[in-house]
């Protein structure tokens, strides 16, 4: 495989990790206030995960 | 899988972080964190170097912590001046609602400060979203500087 198709995957994974733990981290805070919050805020998952979700949006080059 | 492993890694290690008997919360004097506030309200406080001066009592700060951490110990190192702790307690209610426990056990430390911990039962207290906001009431003191000088506090919270 290309090198950059496979940052392409990679960007696309990080996306959907990052979007799902972020989810779930929310869905604790929400349950019990505090307990994700006081220790990592759940934003930091956003900042890594859409910018790699938006560059594995573009169609990946086919080479 | 790589990512994955990391992701796992972090939720034990928040899990661990609250699933311990005791959570010891330093305030970082004149700064918020997420688990313990700055003194407030402003105009009572003033950061003076290393230390805080509260200025007029009463002064607040919240602490926020899982459901299962039922007592909070409070311990505040401090320099009376014309102001001396007189009571610490935990909010009861929406408003002004305080449990205000008189101070009874201070401590003089080998530098000059004095120490004072009082343990609050969080149960009676108003938590909302699992946040507990407790009071430092103050007295007139023998001091002369202005005030009351304050270096550390120290909520502990036991399950």
């Amino acid at each position: 495989m290309h090198l950059i198709v496979m940052i392409h995957a990679l960007f696309r994974v990080i996306w959907y990790v990052s979007a799902s733990l972020f989810f779930l981290l929310v869905l604790v805070e929400y349950l019990e206030p505090g307990f994700v919050v006081n220790w990592f805020h759940p934003a930091w998952l956003l900042l890594i995960g859409i910018p790699s979700g938006i560059i594995s949006l573009h169609k990946s080059p086919t080479i | 899988m790589l990512l994955s492993a990391v992701a796992t890694v972090g939720l034990v290690i928040i899990a661990t972080c609250n699933l311990q008997p005791q959570q010891r919360f330093e305030m970082t004097l004149g700064h918020d964190r997420p688990m313990i506030t700055r003194l407030g309200p402003p105009p009572r406080v003033k950061l003076d170097g290393a230390s805080q001066i509260i200025l007029e009592g009463p002064v607040y700060f919240t602490v926020r912590a899982p459901h299962w951490y039922h007592t909070i110990d409070v311990t505040i190192d401090y320099q009376p001046g014309t102001l001396d702790i007189t009571g610490v307690g935990g909010q009861t209610g929406e408003g002004f609602q305080y449990a205000v426990t008189p101070i009874t056990n201070v401590e003089s430390l080998e530098d000059g400060w004095r120490r004072v911990t009082t343990t609050l039962g969080r149960r009676g207290l108003y938590n909302p979203k699992n946040t507990t906001q407790i009071l430092l009431q103050t007295g007139p003191g023998a001091g002369t500087e202005r005030g009351l000088r304050i270096r550390s506090i120290t909520a502990t919270l036991s399950r």
